[in-house]
């Protein structure tokens, strides 16, 4: 399977009951927005040139923050350092040159105004992280703005491009 | 405000500055810098010099007058001064106060010099300085510069000296008299003391003739150094050193007169006249005596736990003598006494000659740094430092204050004799039951190093305090936090999904998403995040039972946390805002 999305437009999945699944043919749950295989392999999130680039951001938006090389979350209306470390690398060189379509936005579920490339719409179901054992000893070479789920330690667990970072239930 | 022990140089330093602050802000004048050449500091009246050099010619001052002098101001007092007997005055010093005769003052004052003002009697600071008044306090933290220092009222006088008190002459004393001495002290000729009069010594002394005790005592924590005249032990004269005591001229002693040592004491000639040397009453301490000359003990008291040693020479180099032994100090046998004063043998008494020559003592020297005593001449508490290994959401084994005193010297302290406070703590779930002494560990507190401030004060006089630090090990929780490197090593797998808004010329570009490894999909846009499925908690419950799945994230809007499924059950949705560690 190799998939790829040059988006100059917006597109939905299934306007009505929108499920994705990447990685697998069959869902795990009825009530996923999006699932992933059980390969060692995480999401990567997109790199934003910095937290305040991001235009008319909501709460539960995820980026890979380029400027400071950290994971962050748009949490309580502020930005939350998912990373910690301050030590992230990130070779930014395929991006920094191109141009971004300001309109273009992947929505799974209900298409609403929320900006996002990638907006889970709806509010009955939510995603599935990609679930690895230990991936910080099993992911090789991961990208920086990985976010994945150990299901070892009940973890989840965000690289910066050198580290892992880990969080866990408080 | 003023601890007696200083358990290091902060501490010490923090004191000092307290004191600046204290004694040298002119507040409240009612007069500022008056000119006038003869001038009267009316009652009442709070008279500021602030700036310059003002002199005056007669002055007197009436009762609750107080000069205070600023840091940049200099009040100089040409010729007379009249006081009055009864009445009270105070002198504040943050700059300079210079009396060119020789001032007799009869109001009983108060004196506060702060770090860097002087008092000083006459131009050159020979003149005589005397106190006639009936309860004086001097506090210097800055300099005294006086020729004959003279108590003359019969009340209370009490000098505490924190930086450098000098007198070149004598010092005469009536009066109940308390030299507390932190600093140093120059003495440029005898004192003449009474038996009331009491020196408590923790900095230095240096007498450079003798003097006279007259009954009074001296404690010495510090340095004491006499030069060649007498010491004169009359009456009750106590002489107690814990520190080091050097005198190079002759101790008289008296049949009732006391000198008990339990540091150093290099005595150059020592007539005993009967006198008691005592040591610590227990052999795990031990007083160490040099002599340079043979003492006839006419009766002479020794004992217990002392080590006495002939010198041949302190000066220039300390040159200990070819012969040792009692023969070689005592020209006939003294009396020994053991701690509850009865005689007995040398054996017995634990009095040793020369022991370090024949590696034989029961106990080292030491001479105390660091200890105070307070004005009553009792000792502050002592705090040790404690080093404690206690597992989260555990106690100390034991108190705090198992390896304290409730004196130096004392009884061991408890939650009764002293008054236990923390001071801080470097972790607020690390923390000290001050009325256990026990050290308490939260469940939550994280593997490392932590460290309380603890103060214990004595129950029975609560200004002498302590301080100690007590440094806890905390065991047995996982590190909270750590980073793990990503591995580089072995077959990695490039990423087959991308989603992007960026203008990509050609989609087959080899280079992305496939460069970027071990994801299932790329999301790429500069300014446009991944935006999370957003449910409050009631919509987060509805999600069916048999569709909860581990791994399920949400953004939860009630309560504003990245939310995810811990075991595909409705119960196991969880915050995870804790950042921790998978070792």
């Amino acid at each position: 399977m190799k998939n790829f999305y040059l988006l100059n437009f917006i597109l939905i999945f299934n306007m009505f009951n929108a499920q994705v699944a990447i990685g697998k043919i069959t869902l795990e749950s009825a009530s996923s927005s999006l699932e992933f295989g059980s390969e060692n392999r995480g999401l990567v999130l997109p790199w934003a040139t910095s937290a305040a680039s991001v235009a008319d951001v909501v709460n539960g938006t995820l980026i890979f923050d380029i400027n400071d090389k950290k994971t962050k979350v748009y949490s309580g209306n502020a930005w939350k350092d998912l990373t910690i470390a301050i030590n992230g690398a990130a070779e930014t060189s395929l991006q920094d040159g191109l141009a971004e379509q300001t309109n273009a936005k992947v929505a799974i579920g209900a298409l609403s105004s929320t900006p996002g490339i990638l907006v889970l719409e709806d509010s009955n179901k939510a995603m599935i992280l990609p679930k690895v054992a230990s991936p910080h000893l099993n992911i090789v070479a991961p990208t920086p703005g990985m976010i994945v789920y150990d299901t070892v330690k009940k973890m989840l667990l965000v690289f910066n491009g050198t580290v892992w970072t880990f969080w866990k239930a408080s | 405000m003023i601890n007696y022990l200083f358990k290091n140089s902060v501490f010490t330093l923090l004191l000092l500055l307290l004191s600046f602050d204290c004694y040298s802000q002119c507040t409240g004048c009612t007069v500022t810098n008056p000119t006038s050449s003869n001038y009267t500091f009316a009652t009442n009246s709070v008279v500021c010099f602030t700036t310059g050099t003002t002199t005056m010619s007669d002055v007197a001052f009436q009762n609750n007058s107080k000069i205070c002098i600023a840091s940049s101001a200099t009040l100089i007092i040409q010729n007379n001064i009249n006081s009055t007997s009864g009445t009270n005055v105070t002198f504040e010093i943050a700059g300079t106060l210079q009396f060119n005769q020789s001032p007799n003052i009869n109001s009983s004052l108060t004196v506060n010099i702060a770090n860097g003002g002087i008092l000083r009697a006459g131009s050159n600071g020979n003149n005589n300085f005397t106190f006639s008044g009936t309860n004086n306090t001097i506090i210097n933290n800055g300099t005294i510069d006086v020729g004959v220092l003279g108590f003359s009222g019969n009340g209370t006088n009490l000098v505490d000296n924190y930086n450098l008190f000098s007198i070149t002459q004598n010092i005469n004393i009536s009066g109940t008299t308390t030299f507390r001495n932190f600093g140093t002290i120059n003495v440029g000729a005898s004192y003449n003391n009474n038996s009331t009069s009491t020196y408590l010594n923790c900095g230095t002394i240096n007498s450079t003739v003798g003097y006279n005790l007259g009954g009074g005592k001296i404690m010495n924590t510090g340095t004491f150094n006499v030069g060649t005249g007498s010491i004169d032990m009359a009456g009750n004269s106590r002489l107690e050193n814990y520190g080091t005591f050097y005198s190079k001229g002759i101790i008289n002693g008296a049949n009732t007169s006391v000198i008990y040592n339990e540091g150093l004491m290099k005595i150059t000639t020592w007539q005993p006249n009967g006198a008691t040397m005592n040591g610590p009453t227990s052999s795990s301490k031990k007083g160490y005596t040099y002599f340079l000359n043979t003492v006839n003990p006419n009766g002479a008291k020794i004992g217990p736990n002392l080590d006495l040693t002939k010198y041949s020479q302190y000066e220039a180099t300390m040159v200990k003598a070819g012969t040792q032994g009692q023969s070689a100090i005592f020209n006939s046998t003294p009396t020994y006494i053991n701690s509850s004063g009865t005689t007995t043998t040398a054996a017995l008494a634990n009095v040793t000659y020369d022991c370090t020559g024949s590696g034989s003592c029961s106990a080292p020297v030491v001479t105390v740094t660091n200890i105070c005593t307070n004005t009553d001449g009792s000792f502050p508490p002592v705090a040790n430092n404690d080093t404690f290994a206690i597992n989260a959401g555990s106690s100390s084994a034991a108190s705090v204050l198992a390896n304290d005193l409730e004196q130096y010297n004392g009884v061991a302290a408890t939650t009764s004799n002293v008054i236990l406070t923390q001071v801080s703590a470097s972790n607020p779930n690390v923390t000290l039951n001050t009325a256990t002494g026990l050290v308490q560990v939260g469940s939550g507190v994280v593997s490392g190093t932590y460290t309380i401030n603890y103060q214990i004060c004595r129950t029975s006089l609560t200004s002498s305090c302590s301080t100690a630090i007590v440094t806890v090990n905390v065991t047995g929780v996982a590190s909270a936090v750590c980073y793990k490197p990503g591995v580089t090593s072995g077959t990695s797998l490039s990423t087959n999904e991308g989603i992007t808004s960026l203008a990509r010329a050609n989609p087959g570009d080899a280079n992305w998403p496939g460069v970027r490894k071990g994801a299932w999909v790329i999301l790429e846009s500069k300014t446009k995040g991944f935006v999370l499925n957003r449910l409050t908690t009631t919509q987060v419950s509805a999600i069916p039972t048999i569709d909860v799945k581990e791994g399920m994230m949400v953004y939860n809007t009630t309560l504003n946390c990245l939310q995810i499924n811990t075991d595909g059950t409705t119960a196991g949705w969880k915050c995870f805002d804790t950042q921790t560690c998978p070792d």
